[in-house]
């Protein structure tokens, strides 16, 4: 016993060396970036946005990702001759929205779409303009989507509400927004009639994955129309309620504290490291890169996006209010599975999670532990050991909960979905 | 007669008869005596200088009343006369064909029959292999009717022309007056023995080489080399030129109708409304929920199309507008909503029996590539048929009030010189659609269609008014065609019943046939 806790402190020991060497000085590391990237960009969720040109699929990328016109332009990268994708941060992305622009072109085949989606699409975003029918192009190739996976949810966003908006003086939401689930009518005539007539269209969709309505307009702020995302938290309930594996939860949660003054986009780029550090254990060649240096290279940037610098006392600070900075070494030893049974607590998070799985939530914890403890030591704020303690165990519960519940690294399905 | 020289007025008439009597004998004497001593020749040279120099005075004398024929008529020998502007692509192909006969001709060509019978006859030949080239004879690709409309034309024009175009023409009245006699004997005779087309246009060239037959012999070779050789080469082409022209029409088959009862029937554009017209028709098309309806609405000044926030119109569905003011009589058709590819044929069939396309685009909808499809696949529908003309496409921009800022709508907007926020919206709009949509940016009319709130419909007018007369080619080019389709036996049967009143008659029963097939 002694001997495996000596033997154990020595390998704590090395680990924190690992991680210090790494937060202290880091090193340009080109190759490992890349992997960073590439594997958050695997892992994470894909919303398929379906519609016309001009229906307000953009509008939805920023309001939802909370980002800038030009980060949500230029964070693109052409995928086939019609699709093309948006990556959100860029860098590590949360999330990605692939954006059918081209549909309805001649000579388009959502088939090629659809091949890329198919192991990626947590969710079929519609988006149509709340006025008029619903455009044949769309209808079509979602009833094909329908024909090939029956339980696929859909969220169909209706937009353009204000098109409605008639009589004297500036137009105005109604408020509070009175769609509730997307099926009650909002007071407005001819928008309730058009809105039922494209529920009912719908309806005959062939099969059985539930089809949630969202009456959205999101419309810039110079625009005077308040609030300026109408319907967003109706679009996030549909979106969640969709997404049954809670990936669109943990993403919003994310998406969400970017947005934040302060926080910065701290909070968004934990999930690309946590990917990665989730990925290295299920790759045959691990070599390359470690979960130690991965954490190393998170823990250093996220000081960075906070405007603090790590010191040697203060890593030892946070690594101490962990305590269990063992853990992820030991996991790297022993196999997560083995050692959460012995550790009281996290155990029951993480206990029977694969490595992978393991990896991921560990590394997600402790960053956003980490934002917790940074944030706190800039403000000058009361250091709560508990409180980070706390976050880090909740955070890791939360993305333990969601790897496995998306089977994000399970052997079965893994290693293909990124390339 | 009576006031004049009073009751004895015969006596007085007899007196002077006698007492002229000799003095009037000495003109044909004069003549018998010139003929005798071959005098006669120098004679007429002098009477033709003396006619030329009067001319010549005259002009100057009337500077200001000499009218000098503009068009066609001011041509020289050297110059392209300009295709008739209701003619189609194809038909122009074939007016430049003309043209390089034209090119090579000379005076001396009228001076020698063959030449001539071997240059008209080539350059018909030349036309009618343009428009039957599958056929091995196209020479023999018209009816009776069309080749004796021709002959009539020929002459027609060719007089016309040699009037204004050649200076001192009416002076060799002979070849006047011969042609004129040949022209109606002609026409008769070919209505007579019916002996075959080449036979009539032949006929129909004859009087022209009949006056310059008479020219060359009374000139002597010394007006055709020297004098008015210019005058001569002129004819020459005018007489090629119009062959061709002719050649044009019939084989084209716009001789199938006169042309002029078709323009009878067209609707004057400040018409008596009780005048018999056909009103220029007009296409509604447009994306589902464009506004086309609302369009129709706004143009008739009311409510005579359902607008609705569904798509209301599921078939293709016409309404009248009358001719009021400066405005002509308009048959307004509001094709359904198109809302794939699919809808093509049926755009296209439409778009076929109309003149004029109004295509109504929302502004404030980017989703442009379906309209563009669309509308190419019209425009290329026309592309591959020559013959036919395509309608002008006017599109009108619809919904402006829901472009940003979307708060704010005092009208009237200035996009020309654009001052606030929602002018320079409105003008960026019309040009992304001018652009996506392939037409000019002035083609595109910004407006307003919703019901109580119309605005910039003015504009629209307006628009639909500037490409009226471009419609009405259209429209005949169209008419034409029915005309045509007609003939087949139980349009010859008819030909017999009805004779001359045939054409009105097929024209407004093909008009009445796609009306109800529509």
């Amino acid at each position: 016993m002694q001997s495996i806790l000596g033997r154990a402190g020595e390998q704590i020991s090395s680990f924190w060396k690992d991680v210090y060497d790494t937060v202290l000085n880091p090193k340009p590391d080109a190759p490992g970036d890349t992997r960073i990237a590439e594997e958050a960009r695997a892992r994470a969720p894909v919303i398929w946005l379906l519609g016309m040109v001009g229906s307000g699929k953009s509008s939805i990328i920023r309001t939802l990702t909370g980002s800038s016109d030009a980060e949500v332009g230029t964070g693109y990268r052409p995928c086939t001759a019609t699709a093309r994708i948006y990556e959100f941060p860029e860098e590590a992305p949360v999330v990605r929205f692939l954006d059918t622009r081209g549909l309805g072109e001649v000579a388009y085949d959502p088939a090629e779409d659809l091949a890329l989606c198919e192991k990626q699409a947590h969710l079929v975003l519609v988006v149509v303009r709340a006025m008029g029918p619903v455009p044949a192009p769309v209808l079509d190739a979602l009833t094909r989507v329908r024909r090939r996976h029956p339980d696929w949810p859909v969220v169909v966003a209706q937009t353009t509400l204000h098109d409605f908006y008639e009589g004297p003086g500036a137009p105005a939401h109604p408020l509070p927004y009175p769609f509730g689930d997307g099926t009650r009518p909002g007071g407005i005539e001819a928008l309730d009639r058009s809105l039922a007539a494209q529920r009912e269209t719908f309806a005959k969709l062939p099969g059985s994955g539930a089809v949630r309505f969202a009456p959205i307009d999101f419309t810039p702020e110079e625009d005077g129309l308040a609030p300026a995302d109408y319907g967003i938290d109706r679009l996030w309930a549909a979106l969640e309620a969709g997404s049954a594996d809670g990936v669109v939860s943990m993403m919003r949660r994310s998406l969400g504290s970017s947005g934040k003054p302060g926080g910065g986009r701290a909070a968004s780029h934990i999930w690309g490291y946590a990917a990665a550090a989730g990925a290295i254990d299920m790759l045959p060649v691990a070599g390359v890169i470690g979960v130690p240096v991965i954490q190393g290279k998170m823990l250093h940037s996220l000081a960075g996006m906070l405007g603090v610098t790590w010191t040697r006392a203060t890593l030892a600070e946070f690594s101490g209010c962990l305590g269990a900075g063992a853990l992820l070494r030991f996991g790297a030893q022993f196999g997560v599975r083995q050692l959460v049974k012995l550790v009281p607590g996290y155990g029951t998070v993480i206990g029977g999670a694969a490595a992978g799985a393991a990896s991921f939530a560990t590394t997600y914890g402790l960053g956003h532990a980490a934002i917790l403890y940074l944030s706190s030591r800039r403000s000058g704020a009361q250091f709560d050991a508990d409180a980070v303690a706390e976050e880090f165990r909740r955070a890791m519960a939360e993305a333990t909960g969601v790897a496995r519940a998306s089977r994000m690294f399970s052997r079965d399905s893994d290693g293909k979905a990124g390339s | 007669m009576k006031r004049i020289v009073g009751r004895q007025g015969s006596w007085w008439l007899g007196a002077l008869a006698a007492a002229s009597l000799p003095f009037l004998a000495l003109v044909p004497l004069g003549a018998v005596w010139l003929w005798e001593r071959q005098g006669f020749v120098y004679w007429f040279l002098g009477t033709a200088l003396c006619f030329l120099a009067a001319g010549l005075l005259f002009r100057r004398a009337h500077r200001s009343g000499d009218r000098v024929p503009s068009g066609d008529g001011t041509t020289a020998a050297g110059e392209e006369t300009p295709p008739d502007p209701g003619w189609s692509p194809s038909d122009k192909v074939a007016w430049q064909r003309v043209q390089g006969f034209a090119a090579q001709t000379s005076g001396r060509m009228l001076v020698d029959q063959r030449a001539l019978l071997a240059t008209g006859r080539a350059v018909i030949e030349e036309v009618a292999r343009h428009y039957h080239p599958e056929r091995a004879e196209p020479l023999w690709h018209f009816t009776l009717p069309e080749a004796l409309l021709l002959a009539e034309r020929i002459s027609r024009r060719t007089r016309a022309l040699t009037v204004q175009a050649v200076p001192g023409s009416r002076s060799v009245r002979i070849g006047d007056v011969l042609r004129l006699y040949r022209v109606k004997r002609t026409v008769a005779s070919v209505a007579q023995s019916a002996d075959g087309p080449w036979r009539a246009i032949r006929l129909a060239i004859n009087p022209v080489q009949a006056a310059a037959a008479e020219l060359s012999r009374r000139f002597q070779g010394f007006a055709a080399e020297g004098l008015s050789s210019l005058m001569l080469d002129r004819i020459a082409r005018i007489v090629v030129e119009e062959i061709g022209r002719e050649a044009i029409n019939l084989y084209s088959g716009r001789l199938r109708a006169d042309i002029d009862e078709l323009e009878r029937l067209e609707p004057p554009a400040v018409a008596e409304p009780a005048a018999p017209a056909v009103p220029l028709r007009l296409l509604i098309a447009g994306k589902v929920n464009a506004g086309k309806s609302s369009l129709v609405n706004a143009l008739c000044g009311d409510v005579v199309a359902a607008v609705d926030v569904l798509a209301a119109t599921g078939q293709p569905t016409s309404h009248s507008v009358r001719g009021a003011d400066d405005r002509p009589a308009l048959e307004l058709v509001d094709c359904a909503g198109l809302e794939r590819e699919t809808s093509i044929p049926k755009l296209v069939a439409l778009a076929e029996n109309c003149d004029l396309v109004l295509w109504v685009a929302p502004a404030n909808d980017g989703a442009r590539d379906l309209d563009r499809r669309l509308l190419d696949a019209v425009r290329g529908h026309f592309a591959g048929r020559p013959q036919f003309r395509a309608p002008p496409v006017v599109v009108v921009m619809s919904h402006i009030d829901r472009l940003r800022p979307f708060n704010e709508w005092a009208p009237p907007y200035d996009v020309a010189a654009p001052t606030g926020r929602k002018a320079e919206t409105i003008r960026a709009a019309m040009e992304s659609v001018a652009e996506a949509l392939g037409v000019a940016a002035a083609d595109v009319v910004p407006a307003r269609l919703d019901a109580g709130m119309l605005y910039n419909v003015d504009a629209v007018w307006t628009a639909v008014l500037a490409r009226v007369p471009e419609a009405r080619q259209s429209q005949l080019i169209r008419l034409l065609r029915l005309a045509g389709s007609a003939g087949g036996v139980a349009g010859v049967a008819r030909q017999i019943v009805t004779g001359g009143r045939l054409l009105s008659g097929l024209v407004i029963e093909g008009i009445a046939g796609t009306r109800t097939k529509t």
